[in-house]
């Protein structure tokens, strides 16, 4: 155990910090005791001064009034006999001097003024005494003293630093780590053995049982918590199940539905078609099948759209690419383009720009890029009044570097009256349709361009609406298939 | 009983010695310029005293010694002659006296321009005085208690502090006085003078052991010596060799 609280990170930092605030304070207190100390040494070997009053000052004044040399030096003598006491002079108010000892370094002086009263008459000044004493012996000491005071305060203050760490571990860390390590253990089934910590009970709480008894509140309320959970995500699953089969359901419905209707309505197209091409008809009827042809494509083709969607829903479609020749793709696509202008009865050039170098295959699933690319162009055929419909096909590149980065970017512009930047991620929206005035000339379902973004994530491509590139332009879509290399052996 | 052994053996060595004619032994205590260690031939009571007994046809030893071993000396017979001495009753009990060899004027000495001048001793009552520890001046003045007087050890002192102005006069010997200012202090001559008026005139001594063997003889020979000396000139000669007289007053 005392291994474990030394290694302790904390009780490091406790030992450092105490040993830090230790030393000061030793230093510190040192300081004070010598000081103390100091002053102590200092009155007592000043005291000498008190005794030279008292003892000597008084026979002094009698034997200078008298000019008894002889005894003025012996009591001289005698003051400068003391040890500590360096350096005499007394200066006489007749002239005389005497002087024993010299002048010392860190003298500690004092100054006996001498004077003579004969029966109580006027006081008359004799001279002055002056008394040095040096404090290096009092200084030496405390040199001396310096480090037994400072050793001991230090190995006080160490002595402390350890046993505090040890109360500090005994009584906090240990109990902190049965916490840490319960809580560690408890992991996610808090249902295991309540906290319990290896001390005993006292009758006023402290802070660690305000811990332990926070975390078995916690521990509660988390265990109610997570039965609470539990029984919720029963419940999800539940319904989750039960909603996965009725869209399944649903899906099949509306995929039954769907061929159900398209097969008479082909049959209902194709005698239509008979009509419009009969001679003998007269041309009043012949004008009503090709309105009513017109009625019955939009219905297959908002039919194919529900169905397209229900299967995508239902997990149904699936990407497969081979190398493709996109030339041959694109020019079916511009054809298709066309035959929509046609179809609308428009005026309106196609353009198709194909943008060196481009390899003649790129790995695609061309079916489903040329289901993107058509309902894009269908999209601006039925929009656009007049003008162009650009249908554009380059490398992706890296913008800085020019580098090529092994994607294809096909965009479809048109001269229409283009889309809000506002509403530009909401038209991928299922039956959305921006303006309720050209639906109801365009008709539609409002599915198509929520089925390209569909079949674009599948193949792990991007369908966005830009800002056009070219001028006149006002929509442009883009569509990056981010990988499209065909291996090197297929390509050449 | 061990006394009186004592007794006998130091009257057989004193009978020895005198029938040696053995070295007489001159003390006087340290008093200048009468006597004094350091003084040329040991001052001039001794240097007078020596002279006279030699010329006498003794054989003489002077020596420069405190006060209180003069005395002891004196009843313990290892001193046999003292010099510089005043006339004195007290000392008359023990030592016996030859006549006089010089005279000196006691006299009072005052910070210069104090203006005072000698009349009695009661006169002297408003004055503070400096005086010398057991010093013989004059016999009125000793026993006159009711003066003001600060007792010091030595004459230097008592001159010093009225110099300083400490004590209002002091006294001494004339001779004393000036040869102490002169040989310790000639600066004290600007601030001392003496005060007009003679104290008292003082003899000055020798004088023998009375219970010496033969004293009465050595006195006598002193004498008559001394009064040849005396007539020849050869003592005042003598005497100029340790009295100046130019000092104030
Ligand atoms: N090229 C375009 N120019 C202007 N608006 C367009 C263009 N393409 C699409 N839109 C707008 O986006 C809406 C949604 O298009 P989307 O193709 O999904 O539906 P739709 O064409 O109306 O019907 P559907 O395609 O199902 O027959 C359109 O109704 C139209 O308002
Ligand atoms: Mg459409």
């Amino acid at each position: 155990m005392t291994r474990r609280f030394f290694t302790d990170p904390l009780g490091y930092r406790l030992v450092l910090a105490s040993l830090l605030i230790g030393s000061v304070l030793s230093v510190f207190s040192t300081g004070i005791q010598l000081l103390t100390s100091f002053n102590r040494q200092k009155e007592e070997a000043t005291a000498v001064f008190t005794q030279i009053e008292t003892a000597l000052a008084g026979t002094l004044e009698q034997a200078l009034w008298t000019f008894d040399f002889d005894q003025v030096n012996i009591l001289l003598d005698g003051i400068a006999s003391n040890e500590d006491i360096t350096h005499v002079e007394l200066v006489s108010q007749t002239g005389h001097r005497w002087e024993r000892g010299a002048p010392s370094e860190a003298p500690v002086q004092r100054v006996y003024p001498l004077s003579y009263s004969r029966n109580g008459q006027v006081t008359q000044e004799l001279g002055k005494l002056r008394v040095e004493l040096t404090l290096a012996a009092v200084i030496n000491n405390l040199r001396e003293q310096f480090w037994v005071i400072l050793m001991t305060n230090l190995i006080k203050a160490y002595l402390a630093a350890v046993a505090l760490l040890y109360v500090v571990h005994r009584m906090i860390t240990r109990h902190l780590r049965t916490v840490a390590r319960h809580v560690d253990n408890t992991g996610d089934d808090p249902a295991l053995q309540p906290l319990v910590l290896d001390r005993e009970k006292r009758r006023k709480p402290d802070d660690l049982d305000h811990i332990v008894s926070a975390i078995r509140q916690f521990e509660r309320r988390v265990q109610n918590d997570v039965a609470a959970l539990k029984s919720e995500i029963t419940e999800r699953r539940k319904s989750e199940a039960q909603a996965r089969e009725a869209l399944s359901v649903r899906s099949s419905f509306i995929g039954t539905m769907s061929h159900e209707v398209r097969t008479p309505l082909n049959a209902i197209l194709g005698f239509l078609h008979l009509i419009e091409i009969d001679e003998a008809v007269p041309e009043r009827q012949r004008h009503y099948a090709r309105v009513a042809t017109r009625a019955s494509q939009q219905l297959l083709n908002q039919l194919n759209n529900v169905l397209e969607m229900s299967r995508l829903d239902s997990n149904a479609v699936s990407i497969s690419t081979r190398p493709t020749d996109i030339r041959r793709l694109a020019q079916q696509w511009q054809d298709t383009t066309h035959a929509a202008i046609h179809f609308h009865e428009k005026d309106i050039e196609v353009v198709l720009e194909l943008e060196p170098p481009l390899r003649e295959k790129y790995e695609l699933d061309g079916a489903r890029v040329t289901q993107i690319v058509t309902n894009l162009t269908d999209n601006a055929a039925k929009f656009t009044q007049s003008g162009t419909i650009l249908i554009s096909i380059r490398e992706t590149r890296d913008p800085d570097t020019n580098e090529p980065l092994g994607g294809l970017q096909i965009s479809v512009s048109d001269t229409g009256p283009g889309i809000d930047r506002a509403q530009c991620t909401q038209v991928f929206e299922r039956f959305t349709q921006l303006d309720t005035r050209l639906e109801r000339t365009h008709g539609g379902s409002g599915l198509g361009l929520a089925i390209c973004l569909e079949l674009s994530h599948l193949m792990g491509a991007d369908l966005t609406v830009i800002q056009p590139e070219r001028d006149g332009f006002t929509t442009e879509f883009l569509l990056v298939i981010h990988s499209a290399d065909a291996p090197e052996a297929q390509n050449e | 009983m061990i006394k009186y052994v004592f007794a006998a053996i130091l009257a057989v060595t004193a009978t020895f010695a005198a029938a040696q004619d053995r070295v007489l032994q001159v003390v006087a205590d340290d008093w200048p310029p009468f006597s004094g260690p350091n003084l040329p031939d040991g001052g001039m009571s001794l240097d007078v005293i020596k002279a006279v007994l030699e010329r006498a046809g003794y054989t003489v030893e002077t020596r420069v010694v405190p006060w209180a071993r003069i005395m002891d000396g004196a009843r313990n017979g290892t001193v046999d002659i003292v010099g510089s001495l005043f006339a004195d009753a007290e000392l008359a009990k023990v030592l016996t006296y030859g006549d006089p060899f010089y005279a000196t004027d006691i006299q009072l000495l005052q910070p210069v321009g104090a203006g005072h001048s000698y009349t009695s001793v009661e006169a002297l009552r408003p004055y503070s005085i400096a005086v010398g520890d057991g010093f013989l001046y004059e016999e009125t003045f000793d026993r006159a208690d009711y003066l003001d007087k600060m007792v010091v050890t030595t004459t230097l002192q008592a001159v010093q502090m009225v110099a300083h102005g400490r004590a209002d006069l002091t006294l001494d010997s004339v001779d004393v006085l000036r040869h102490v200012i002169e040989k310790d202090d000639p600066s004290l001559n600007d601030l001392v003078e003496l005060v007009p008026g003679t104290m008292a005139s003082q003899n000055l001594h020798m004088a023998v052991r009375t219970d010496l063997e033969g004293s009465a003889q050595i006195v006598a020979d002193f004498n008559a010596t001394l009064a040849e000396m005396r007539a020849d000139g050869t003592l005042k000669a003598l005497l100029q060799r340790h009295v100046s007289d130019q000092v104030n007053g």
